[in-house]
């Protein structure tokens, strides 16, 4: 499993990431989000959980498809 | 994870509309194998371990450093929605954790429409014999939890020839409009309404209407107050309020302005905040978010890193305060901004 390493704060507690920090920090104005609508969504081909490796486009077919981008499971 | 949990609540509803689902982490597969058996995910969990695919689509979060092992390679958490030709037909991108978008509210982007359901809380009331105006909190299986978007539908039925304004209106008359009053702590962003109609009035002018039923959409979301509130006194709901400001008029005449306040008891789950005061999620390995062991360690290593008494209890205060603040450093519900 992922290691994680301890995080230690201006008081020199060890714990979760305050607010500040750049993973809890919101999408800014100039931040990008990827491919725009009207454009394809790019092809990729990723293992699955369920053991497969899908590649997105042939596996949807010619079906709609929600992809979602999250962060962890772990944490 | 809630979302992941939420998402697999709502997998008959993405079949039903026709969407299949995937969802991408940096996460190695172990972990999402893990993740998928202990929470009977029927859907597909990817991994991205690398964060290449991340990269690719340009949305790998930068404001975390490569120093900052093991979160740096997470992306901006969002989710694309794309037609029958592989075409990006919608996106929901959020500036807020809190602010993900809801399955239920991902499946309405694909088919254009919002679908109210019949187990999620809903109230209606009647305005004379024809009007009728109802309140759904829509999304989440019509349950509040933390971490991703409902939606207040307040929807307004009247017969033909009628209809409600948008603004502006001339002085005397009376805008549609929908303002959440309640619990505190759940939040809204701005309405979202359908377009409107032109209807020229003599001597009036042009004037935007909305006719036959119409929907007004508030976005909300459950902060950290509901989640304090919910951990404290544990109660089954709480009573999510809008009050709803219109005035009907047909071609002819106008009703007098009316002002209704809808309440719908909305049920809670206990963990309706991030997963903080219960030691994580079940099911993984890892979690930063156990707070007695978070707490215990912080606690530990203060007095070991010392040997003055005095500064050991300034040290328990400080860790007092940062307690009662939260585990993220945060008041209750102070970092987010007020409607």
């Amino acid at each position: 499993m992922t290691e994680f390493a301890d995080y230690v704060d201006q008081f020199g507690l060890v714990g979760p990431l305050p607010a500040s920090d750049g993973q809890r920090q919101p999408l800014g104005p100039d931040d990008e989000t990827g491919p725009a609508v009207g454009e394809r969504l790019p092809d990729f081909t990723l293992r699955s959980a369920q053991g497969r490796d899908v590649s997105f486009h042939d596996d949807r077919g010619q079906s709609k498809a929600a992809v979602v981008f999250f962060r962890s499971a772990v944490w | 994870m809630t979302q992941l949990v939420e998402l697999q609540n709502a997998v008959p509803a993405f079949a039903e509309a026709g969407i299949k689902l995937y969802a991408i982490s940096y996460d190695e597969i172990g972990a999402l194998e893990a993740f998928t058996e202990h929470h009977g995910i029927t859907y597909d969990l990817l991994s991205d371990e690398g964060s290449a695919v991340i990269r690719t689509f340009g949305i790998l979060n930068h404001h975390v450093t490569e120093e900052q092992v093991p979160y740096h390679g997470i992306p901006f958490p969002g989710t694309y929605l794309v037609d029958e030709h592989g075409v990006v037909a919608a996106k929901a991108f959020h500036a807020s954790l809190a602010q993900r978008e809801s399955a239920e509210g991902l499946i309405d982007s694909a088919l254009g429409e919002i679908l109210l359901r019949s187990e999620e809380p809903t109230v209606a009331t009647a305005d004379g014999d024809d009007i009728t105006l109802s309140l759904t909190y829509h999304g989440g299986g019509g349950v509040m939890r933390g971490g991703s978007l409902r939606r207040l539908v307040v929807r307004i039925e009247m017969p033909e020839g009628l209809h409600v304004y948008d603004h502006p209106v001339p002085a005397g008359m009376v805008a549609t409009t929908v303002t959440l009053l309640g619990p505190p702590g759940l939040r809204a962003l701005p309405v979202e309404a359908p377009p409107t109609e032109p209807l020229e009035l003599p001597g009036v002018g042009e004037l935007q209407v909305w006719s036959n039923q119409v929907d007004f959409v508030m976005p909300v979301w459950a902060t950290d107050e509901i989640a304090s509130l919910v951990r404290s006194e544990r109660p089954d709901s709480v009573t999510v309020e809008v009050e709803v400001a219109y005035q009907a008029c047909d071609d002819e005449a106008c009703r007098l302005p009316r002002t209704e306040r809808l309440s719908v008891e909305v049920p809670v789950d206990r963990g309706v905040g991030p997963a903080l005061a219960r030691g994580g999620m079940p099911g993984t390995d890892v979690t930063t978010m156990d707070t007695p062991k978070w707490l215990g360690s912080m606690v530990r290593r203060g007095l070991e890193s010392t040997d003055d008494p005095d500064a050991a209890v300034e040290y328990l205060t400080q860790i007092s305060a940062a307690y009662d603040r939260g585990p993220l450093g945060t008041a209750h519900g102070a970092s987010d901004p007020q409607p």
